[in-house]
């Protein structure tokens, strides 16, 4: 199948993939399980390395530019699909989605501009600054789509080595540092021992309550032309599962697809460019 | 003089008499005008009486003093530090201030087994709120809950708490239980943004009170401890000090002596605007300025959206009562007409026998004075009867669309005196001037003419 030469058909693919995901476990399931105590543990070098690691792999050399896919189960309004464009230039913090379907978001859009998040609503036509904790009224989080800047905001402890599902997982507990504005000021991440592709990630209120577990089941490299053999490989899930923990029943699946590395126009992290699309 | 207007009177009784029917006829149309006026006015008043003191109870005071703080120009949040300094001011500046509330604010998600809503949840302290506990009244469970007991749970006590077991008590108002799927006792949790990050917090449901209009719709709340704890904010902080002064009409005068008190303390402020702070709060967020400002309002700021409905239900009344009291002018107008083609012989007779012009335009201005301020005294009369009735008789509104629109859950009714004497008097003088051009008619009639209008 040409996926890229026949988007209708990929659409309706996408949409027939996200059902059947939606009504099957993940790969590897919410258990798991510490590993014997002989496994060795992480010293906070390690740690440090890893979360580095994590942080430079989701960082692109290059503008980047895909198409997701969000679908969203709400406890109130039942199923949602959404779909969007998404384009990134991480070397100065630029962010733009913007909503192609259903009809009624289409032209919807969110910008980043001097780390803040702003809406676009087409029907109104104004700008609002919003929490950067909700896109879309789903349980994805602007942290979904963007680089991960760990190493930056947070202070990370080793906690133990497990094994979730399949996998060989070392388990991190992150806190914010002082000072630094976070969503959630205490996050857990299971990460994958061989690959430090993060697998699970937990989100906590400042009361210790869990807020959202989110599973990353598929994760691709990307590769750039401009880059050597020696650069770092940058990788982003191509599937996010998010499940919300304080109103039970509502998830959201996140599907990247058609992925670009290719220079973007500058005037499209911008409002005007936005508006015009809108229209 | 007096003797002369004794008789003028007691021929224009006398007409109106004789005219049984024709009199019966019109008076019945003035009399229905009234009534309708009388109604009309009364849903207006009892709007904006349940506007007013819902709003000064529940949600603001008569002087309200919001502290808004920003630690980064673009995100605000409802913080008020150094709030007893604050307050020293207003008690030393202002002389009739009656009491004074403090209370924290913030806005976040009640996620509840069924749904989840979007409240202000109010932290306050009961010893202060007197208005607060006198306005509310705690609903009975089978008005929240299908097959709920008929009985009223929980108390306004039990939110601060009986030892351990009460911790984090909140107050919900019926509609907001019934949305939730919660009763007294149950868990709920809140979550809100705070400076620090996301916080989810678990509440206790302590009481449950009767919806007091469109305000219980977003209006929630706990103590202002369980707030603090919520926010993460220290005891010297809170969000907005609510003044209540003895005359309420005075709110504007002690806005402004506050306003230069606290620019002249160096306080920052907002510039003043006569709109409430919610509809304010964007454009505010938005303004170039980090750290902390105050912001002004008085009780009629707060209400001001909600005062368009009021505004708007008022003209239309007005529009339907003028179009209804130009139908019973031209009535009027017609039958003194008929009246004055009628008693022509008469009025040559009486004329003939000495009265004036006049005499005669006034004798037949005072027959339609009389017959209007009669009947829209029998029409202002039943109307208020009316009003009463239904006031008793407490009748819930069912239709949402119209409890959004006239903020309230029953029908409420208000009518004062004064109105009702303003109603008698308008529709006494609107039928008197109907009958001007015909009584003038009357008037200029000569006795010869009389004569000839007989032969």
């Amino acid at each position: 199948m040409n996926i890229a030469m026949n988007p209708g058909m990929l659409t309706v693919v996408t949409v027939m993939t996200l059902m059947l995901l939606s009504f099957s476990n993940p790969s590897f399931s919410a258990s798991s399980s510490a590993l014997p105590s002989n496994e060795d543990s992480l010293n906070q070098l390690q740690v440090d390395t890893i979360l580095s690691e994590i942080d430079e792999r989701s960082q692109f050399d290059t503008d980047f530019k895909a198409l997701i896919y969000l679908q969203q189960k709400h406890r109130e309004k039942g199923e949602l699909l959404y779909q969007a464009a998404v384009y990134r230039r991480d070397e100065n913090d630029r962010f733009m989605m913007l909503f192609r379907k259903p009809k009624s978001e289409a032209g919807k859009g969110y910008l980043v501009m001097e780390k803040n998040l702003f809406l676009f609503s087409p029907n109104t036509g104004d700008w609002s600054r919003v929490s950067e904790d909700r896109i879309a009224g789903t349980d994805t989080n602007l942290n979904n789509f963007e680089t991960w800047n760990l190493v930056e905001r947070f202070n990370a402890t080793f906690l133990s080595n497990e094994k979730l599902g399949k996998f060989h997982v070392h388990h991190i507990t992150l806190e914010s540092k002082p000072g630094k504005k976070v969503d959630h000021p205490k996050m857990d991440l299971w990460i994958e021992k061989d690959s430090h592709h993060v697998l699970k990630q937990q989100d906590f209120a400042l009361s210790g309550k869990l807020l959202r577990t989110t599973y990353r089941t598929k994760w691709k490299k990307l590769t750039n032309e401009k880059e050597s053999e020696n650069s770092t490989a940058r990788y982003i899930p191509l599937e996010t599962r998010v499940y919300n923990e304080v109103e039970k029943g509502n998830q959201t699946i996140i599907v990247i697809d058609q992925i670009a590395l290719t220079p973007l126009a500058d005037n499209i992290f911008t409002k005007a460019w936005l508006e015009s699309k809108s229209r | 003089m007096k003797q002369l207007i004794g008789l003028y009177f007691t021929i224009a009784i006398r007409n109106l008499l004789q005219a049984k029917k024709r009199s019966f006829m019109l008076g019945s149309a003035i009399a229905l005008v009234t009534m309708l006026h009388v109604l009309l006015l009364s849903i207006s008043n009892g709007y904006l009486q349940g506007l007013v003191d819902g709003a000064t109870s529940v949600a603001a005071g008569h002087l309200n003093v919001t502290g808004l703080y920003k630690y980064k120009s673009t995100t605000m949040y409802p913080l008020l530090k150094d709030s007893s300094t604050i307050r020293d001011l207003i008690a030393d500046e202002l002389d009739d201030v009656t009491h004074v509330v403090e209370r924290n604010s913030i806005v976040g998600k009640m996620i509840g087994e069924k749904r989840t809503i979007f409240l202000f949840l109010q932290g306050i302290d009961l010893t202060q709120e007197v208005k607060l506990t006198e306005v509310l009244s705690l609903a009975k469970e089978s008005s929240y809950r299908k097959g709920g007991r008929d009985e009223v749970l929980g108390s306004f006590d039990a939110l601060e708490g009986e030892g351990t077991t009460q911790e984090n008590g909140i107050l919900l108002f019926a509609n907001q239980a019934e949305q939730l799927g919660v009763t007294v006792g149950d868990s709920i949790s809140f979550q809100v943004q705070t400076l620090s990050g996301i916080n989810v917090v678990e509440l206790r449901v302590a009481a449950i009170a009767e919806d007091v209009g469109m305000i219980s719709r977003f209006f929630t709340f706990a103590t202002r401890v369980t707030v603090q704890n919520a926010m993460y904010l220290g005891d010297n902080v809170s969000a907005r000090i609510l003044v209540y002064i003895k005359d309420r009409e005075k709110a504007p005068e002690a806005l402004e002596k506050l306003r230069q008190r606290f620019s002249q303390e160096g306080f920052e402020m907002t510039d003043y605007e006569s709109s409430s702070l919610i509809r304010r709060w964007t454009n505010l967020e938005r303004q170039d300025w980090i750290g902390q400002r105050l912001d002004l309002t008085t009780w009629e700021d707060n209400i001001s959206e909600a005062k368009i409905v009021v505004n708007s239900f008022t003209s239309i009344s007005y529009v339907l009562v003028t179009i209804l009291s130009v139908i019973i002018a031209v009535g009027i107008l017609n039958t003194c007409w008929i009246s004055v083609k009628d008693r022509t012989n008469e009025i040559g007779c009486i004329r003939a026998i000495g009265m004036t012009s006049s005499g005669i335009l006034i004798l037949f201005m005072l027959e339609a004075l009389l017959l209007g301020l009669f009947w829209a005294m029998v029409g202002a009369g039943t109307g208020y009867f009316i009003v009463q009735l239904i006031s008793l008789a407490e009748i819930p509104i069912t239709n949402e669309a119209i409890r959004i629109v006239l903020f309230s859950t029953k029908l409420t009714l208000d009518i004062g005196l004064g109105d009702l004497m303003e109603a008698v008097l308008f529709f006494a003088v609107v039928t008197a001037i109907s009958a001007l051009f015909p009584s003038i008619r009357a008037a200029k009639i000569q006795p010869i003419q009389a004569i000839n209008h007989i032969a």
